[in-house]
């Protein structure tokens, strides 16, 4: 079936396979993509093709149009909260504020300086398959630092402890 | 064009982040970085998580010796590159925000506390806790009293 | 899947005056359940749930056909057991999905039959981690389960095995995954001050102080993976930039036995369960990428290289087919598998001699939405 999604991308934009693929290797997206080849079978059938679009502009290596790299979300991993009824800095309705999190530094394009990103989950709801999963790790370690961490359900220490979906909250200047 | 703008971008990001490495530079941002994620933005911590608050703790362990050299060997401050100047000033920040100040710790305790062997950080913490209960005192709720 | 399910609804109308008729003179068809899987080699992939089941998948080695799966609960870890005689899963079940209470299960199943034999329940400070080896293991003499804990503070759960229940928990703070020693009752852990620790536990559950090695990373300019496999006695580290540790845990307190660099230029190591180690030829497997970044440390594989344990050389380097997690059988003549982001499954037959290749073979797409752990039977 990706085969098939990968040929229907080819058509669609240009973009070749190796593009896709190695899009995929630099945004390490993992269910993402299988996910959005579910959708994509669907809308090959049925009409508007809506899902994929940000796997094509990631195989131009990024893009604001590209959620998963937008500056804030350099050390995410998990799905995007303001695809799933939150926004960047909050949690879908519903939904509570993981009481611990895991914490990035990234650069803003912008200005050039360093921000702390809290990557707090919101908790107690099942995750939302149509929004994006992004999976970066810059300055991310595995649990012998913790709280740089992001392999793990930051729900745990939640009364409701299912994953639902990721915020990226700038808490701070890290310069 | 496009891709040339967002490689260079994406220099400037990763020559950005390589100078920043795990280390910011000012105390809050060296307690969010290496401090928030378990003890949270508000030093509250979680006893569902199994991580202790500052809120009437703090000031207690670090008004005893043991205590001090405990909270030098914490998982927060072994686990970084912070300089012992840069965990002094995390340190203060915690108790300039979460006990009223005071008891600072100076760049030179910190050196001197860090080299003092302490074997099991848990077992180590018991003690903190004998003594401060024998002055009255309970500290925040910690897994493995 | 929807499509030819009305096809085939489309088909029985069509047909369905003449097979009504015919019914009267035909054996009606019963129902019964597989006993087994086939005999022969198969490949164990967990599709770890997130919001809701894991399922181990079972495939043929062979023609990667399927042949069932076995279902644990969310966050699964898997290890399979010397000689495959059981399959155990550690995972953590919500009472109600995504809220509420929850309750830790140490599942073990027959990996031929695929039906549990028997179930434990622990302490549900059981980590709620990504599948990997060192959130999962059991004691060299087969008696306890050795099961990381993250509330987030950590411990190590260790479970008696014969008893059924919990035997203690030891607090190893600031310190993540917790590998076997090779003998006794005993872990090793990594702990973020860059030492490596073990911790020795007695019968009664009385857990010795930690026996904690001189620095041997730093964990803000040279991490190390939390993945580790056990060769030649040692245990082997690697570090994000493509250095091995490797570690003598045999005594009281670690020792770094030797380190082999062996990342060139722009490479380095890269993915979730990333190495895999074949003990007969001494070759360690490790998923390696290029454009080496601040965070590609979990890039999927573009090669994936043979190193010689006994030479310490790099002997070896295959193209990969995107592979975020690796395993590798354990007979004379092994294979390889890897299942890349997309749940796709590969597998390639090894070549070993003087110098090491792979030669792809069978490939399953979609086997996994969150594709993690590999096993094998073989």
């Amino acid at each position: 079936m990706t085969r098939f999604i990968d040929s229907f991308l080819r058509r669609l934009d240009g973009a070749t396979e190796a593009n896709i693929r190695s899009s995929a290797r630099r945004n390490g997206r993992r269910s993402f993509l299988a996910r959005t080849g579910l959708a994509l079978m669907g809308a090959a059938v049925s009409g508007p093709i809506l899902p994929f679009d940000r796997r094509a502009f990631a195989s131009e290596g990024g893009g604001a149009e590209d959620p998963c790299s937008y500056w804030r979300h350099c050390a995410i991993d998990g799905f995007l909260c303001d695809q799933s009824g939150g926004s960047l800095t909050t949690c879908p309705p519903g939904s509570s504020v993981s009481a611990v999190s895991w914490v990035g530094t990234c650069a803003n394009p912008d200005d050039n300086k360093n921000y702390l990103i809290s990557y707090n989950d919101c908790c107690g709801k099942p995750f939302v398959p149509s929004a994006a999963f992004c999976n970066n790790n810059q300055g991310e370690r595995p649990g012998y630092q913790m709280g740089l961490y992001n392999d793990l359900n930051w729900c745990t220490a939640n009364t409701d402890k299912g994953y639902h979906c990721t915020v990226s909250v700038v808490v701070g200047l890290a310069d | 064009m496009k891709r040339n703008l967002l490689a260079s971008t994406l220099l400037v990001a990763l020559a950005a982040q390589a100078q920043a490495g795990n280390t910011a530079s000012s105390p809050r941002a060296n307690y969010l970085l290496h401090c928030s994620g378990c003890h949270g933005q508000e030093g509250l911590g979680t006893v569902e998580g199994g991580i202790p608050g500052f809120p009437d703790s703090i000031e207690h362990i670090v008004g005893t010796e043991t205590g001090r050299t405990y909270v030098m060997h914490v998982p927060g401050v072994v686990a970084n590159n912070m300089t012992d100047a840069q965990i002094a000033d995390v340190m203060n920040y915690i108790l300039d925000r979460w006990s009223g100040g005071g008891a600072h710790f100076t760049a030179e305790e910190v050196t001197r506390r860090r080299a003092i062997p302490v074997g099991d950080v848990v077992a180590y913490r018991r003690e903190v806790v004998e003594e401060l209960r024998r002055s009255g005192i309970e500290i925040a709720t910690y897994p493995w009293p | 899947m929807k499509h030819h399910f009305i096809l085939s609804l489309s088909v029985l109308a069509a047909s369905g005056g003449p097979l009504l008729a015919q019914t009267a003179e035909i054996e009606p068809e019963t129902l019964t359940v597989e006993e087994r899987i086939s005999e022969g080699n198969h490949i164990y992939v967990m599709d770890m749930g997130i919001s809701g089941p894991s399922a181990i998948a079972v495939l043929n080695a062979d023609d990667l056909s399927m042949e069932g799966n076995m279902g644990s609960g969310t966050f699964s870890q898997m290890l399979m057991s010397p000689g495959a005689e059981s399959l155990f899963t550690g995972s953590v079940y919500f009472k109600r999905f995504t809220r509420g209470p929850i309750e830790a299960v140490i599942e073990e199943f027959d990996p031929t039959t695929l039906s549990v034999k028997r179930e434990i329940v622990v302490s549900d400070k059981m980590a709620q981690t990504l599948t990997q080896r060192g959130a999962l293991n059991r004691s060299a003499d087969g008696n306890y389960l050795i099961v990381q804990n993250a509330t987030p503070a950590t411990s190590v759960n260790i479970v008696d095995l014969a008893a059924g229940k919990d035997l203690v928990e030891v607090p190893t703070p600031g310190c993540w995954t917790a590998y076997p020693a090779l003998e006794g009752l005993a872990f090793t852990t990594i702990c973020g001050d860059g030492t490596i620790v073990k911790y020795t536990v007695s019968a009664d559950g009385t857990a010795s102080a930690p026996g904690r090695s001189e620095p041997m990373f730093d964990a803000d300019t040279s991490p190390i993976f939390g993945n580790a496999v056990r060769a030649d006695g040692l245990l082997v580290y690697v570090s994000y930039a493509g250095k091995l540790l490797m570690v003598d845990d045999s005594g009281e307190v670690p020792v770094l036995s030797r380190t082999v660099d062996f990342a060139v230029d722009d490479w380095a190591p890269g993915g979730y369960n990333l190495m895999a180690y074949h003990a007969p030829s001494k070759t360690l497997f490790v998923m390696m990428h290029s454009g080496v970044s601040d965070g590609s440390h979990k890039a999927p594989a573009e090669e994936i290289w043979a190193i010689d344990l006994a030479s310490d050389k790099v002997v070896g380097r295959s193209p990969a087919k995107g592979e975020s997690n690796i395993a590798v059988s354990a007979g004379e003549t092994p294979q390889l598998v890897g299942v890349d982001h997309l749940g796709g499954v590969h597998v390639y037959d090894v070549t070993l001699g003087e110098t090491v290749s792979l030669t792809p073979g069978p490939s399953r797409e979609g086997v996994a939405i969150f594709a993690m752990m590999i096993a094998t039977d073989y």
